[in-house]
């Protein structure tokens, strides 16, 4: 037994004898254990980058100690910013650099994630669909909405070019400045009306809406318009109009206008003065005259409208009552609504229905276009 | 059709255009737009229509249509389409000479047969002298096999606007009886070629053979959906 314990020990001496030496460990000193690198900047933080192999400091000042050299391109993720100094945070660890030498030094300010969001801003509502202020030669009794622009151009066969160009003011008047090729002039009584154009207008109009002041009261609109002063062939004529106007809408696919016309003309020439206020040679009844229209929508966006006016008529070589008549112009066409904001228009205008002329007849065609944009601006303003 | 017009209009928005030439050296091209599926504004230059005798040449005329009605069967079960139209010229002030027509004609298809019929007031005239208006009907058919539905064959009569000179004075104007028959293949759904020969009533033994393209495509809106 002694002698297996000897063994055993012996065996033990052995094997600790026999362990080969550690190699001498001929490697350099460990260097100082430094701190364990900081994570890189997650995608979530604001990243910037080193503009230039810039100096990364342990405080925010130039005597401290330099942690390392970042190098240009190096991200950087900076959340504290001391005067010039960004604290920042890269793959290596953290310190100080000089804030212009980073790019996008934007640290993310802690108190800026608890502040309540600004509420959002409610949607504009879509704009309502404009009521037209005119029919095709007529008035109606709907005013433009307040700031709402409208313009109309047209054309015709008879090579007349038509503008009408109107603005809404506070929803209870409008202002418009237009052209027209309705007056016409005859040389004498067999010769063929020719139409005086351009002839330049000015209208405003003022009323109330439908339905503002009882259930089922009409639009009502009361009109003005002038002409400039026009001359041709050596005769210089103006007109004017004084208009009352009511407009129902029937139905949702309805609608009738009526109303009367108060006009006054003058023509002035070599020889020729005469006006249709000139009680001499015209009665009160020769300036009084009715109006009206309607419009169908049968289809949606479609609408068919037909009216009647009026419009002088200067005859140059005609005697006494004869030198301004006022003739009856019928109009039917239709109106196409191809955006909510542009309309398409075209028809049939007669000048003179009183004379039965077919060969009176134009076809006209015209583009209007109604925009909220001005009132928009006014009220963002607001 | 040819000379006859019919009561279809193109739907909201469609596009319409023609080329037609004839045999003479006529040709006439259209174009024309569908105001919401109820009206139609077309704008044509032509000179194989209207004429200026004696002797007699082709006139050449920029006119402008506005037609509007109702669809079939719009008005009542079985109401046959509608169409109130006017055609007037937009050149009288450069040449003197007035041509302005006004029609109702209505359309019906039964089975795979079209039947147009209508009345036009058709006045002429020009500066130095009164108008001079007729009231005339105006008709065509159209016939499309069943055995071949890209086919349809046409004919169709109307009247024409007709100025006549006497020792280079203006005198008189007209209308004059027109004949027109051939065949429609529609080579695509937005384009069809037509083939006709026509017969104007002072030249009856002289036909004219023409020829005319259609075509019609949609270009939707800009309406805010």
């Amino acid at each position: 037994m002694k002698k297996w314990i000897a063994i055993v020990l012996a065996g033990a001496a052995t094997h600790a004898h026999a362990q080969p030496a550690a190699p001498e460990d001929t490697s350099p000193p460990e260097a100082p254990a430094t701190p364990a690198p900081a994570p890189a900047p997650t995608p979530q933080e604001p990243v910037a980058h080193a503009n230039v192999n810039a100096p990364l400091y342990a405080d925010a000042s130039r005597d401290s100690k330099i942690v390392y050299v970042l190098s240009l391109g190096e991200p950087v993720s900076p959340f504290e910013i001391v005067g010039d100094w960004s604290h920042v945070k890269t793959a290596k660890g953290t310190g100080w650099v000089l804030t212009k030498f980073i790019t996008d030094p934007a640290p993310k300010d802690p108190y800026e994630e608890h502040k309540p969001a600004a509420p959002p801003k409610p949607a504009r509502p879509p704009d309502p669909r404009v009521a037209m202020p005119q029919v095709w030669t007529t008035p109606t009794g709907w005013l433009l909405p307040a700031a709402v622009l409208y313009s109309r151009t047209g054309v015709d066969t008879g090579g007349a070019v038509q503008s009408d160009q109107r603005v809404g003011l506070g929803d209870v008047a409008e202002f418009g400045v237009s052209t027209l090729d309705q007056v016409r002039r005859q040389t004498d009584a067999m010769a063929v009306p020719k139409a005086i154009q351009p002839y330049i207008t000015a209208t405003f109009r003022m009323g109330v809406g439908e339905d503002r002041l009882f259930a089922g009261q009409p639009g009502l609109v009361l009109g003005f318009r002038k002409s400039f002063e026009r001359s041709l062939e050596d005769h210089q004529t103006r007109i004017a109009e004084l208009t009352f106007v009511a407009s129902k809408h029937l139905g949702k696919r309805a609608a009738i206008h009526f109303g009367g016309a108060f006009w006054d003309a003058e023509l002035q020439g070599t020889g020729t003065d005469v006006a249709l206020h000139d009680h001499t040679v015209f009665a009160v009844g020769d300036q009084l005259r009715p109006f009206g229209g309607i419009q169908v929508e049968p289809i949606d966006h479609a609408e068919i409208l037909v009216d009647l006016g009026w419009a002088p008529q200067f005859c140059y070589a005609c005697t006494g009552a004869d030198q301004i008549k006022l003739r009856p112009e019928l109009s039917w066409g239709v109106r196409y609504q191809v955006a909510d904001w542009m309309a398409l228009e075209s028809g049939v205008r007669v000048p003179d229905i009183g004379a039965a002329n077919l060969l009176d007849a134009q076809i006209f065609g015209q583009v209007t276009f109604t925009t909220w944009a001005l009132r928009h601006a006014v009220d963002d303003l607001k | 059709m040819w000379l006859a017009p019919t009561a279809e209009l193109p739907e909201e928005g469609g596009v319409l255009g023609s080329v037609m030439l004839d045999r003479h050296g006529g040709f006439a091209m259209g174009a024309g737009y569908g105001f919401g599926g109820i009206a139609e504004l077309e704008l044509a230059i032509a000179n194989s229509d209207a004429r200026l005798c004696d002797p007699c040449t082709p006139l050449e005329r920029s006119t402008a249509t506005f037609r509007f009605g109702a669809r079939e069967d719009d008005l009542f079960e079985g109401a046959p389409a509608l169409v109130l139209g006017v055609e007037a010229g937009f050149d009288a002030h450069v040449t003197g000479l007035h041509a302005t027509e006004a029609y109702l004609v209505a359309t019906r298809h039964v089975a795979f047969v079209t039947l147009h019929g209508g009345v036009a007031a058709s006045a002429t005239g020009h500066d130095n002298s009164a108008a001079t208006t007729l009231v005339r009907p105006l008709g065509g058919v159209e016939l499309t096999p069943p055995k071949f539905p890209k086919t349809t064959l046409l004919a169709d009569v109307s009247w024409q606007p007709k100025f006549a000179t006497t020792a280079g004075a203006m005198t008189t104007s007209t209308s004059e009886l027109a004949f027109a028959w051939g065949v429609r293949y529609q080579t695509f759904p937005w384009l069809a070629v037509e083939l006709a020969v026509r017969h104007d009533a002072s030249a009856f033994g002289d036909p004219d053979v023409l020829v005319r393209v259609t075509g019609q495509w949609g270009t939707g809106t800009l309406r805010a959906r």
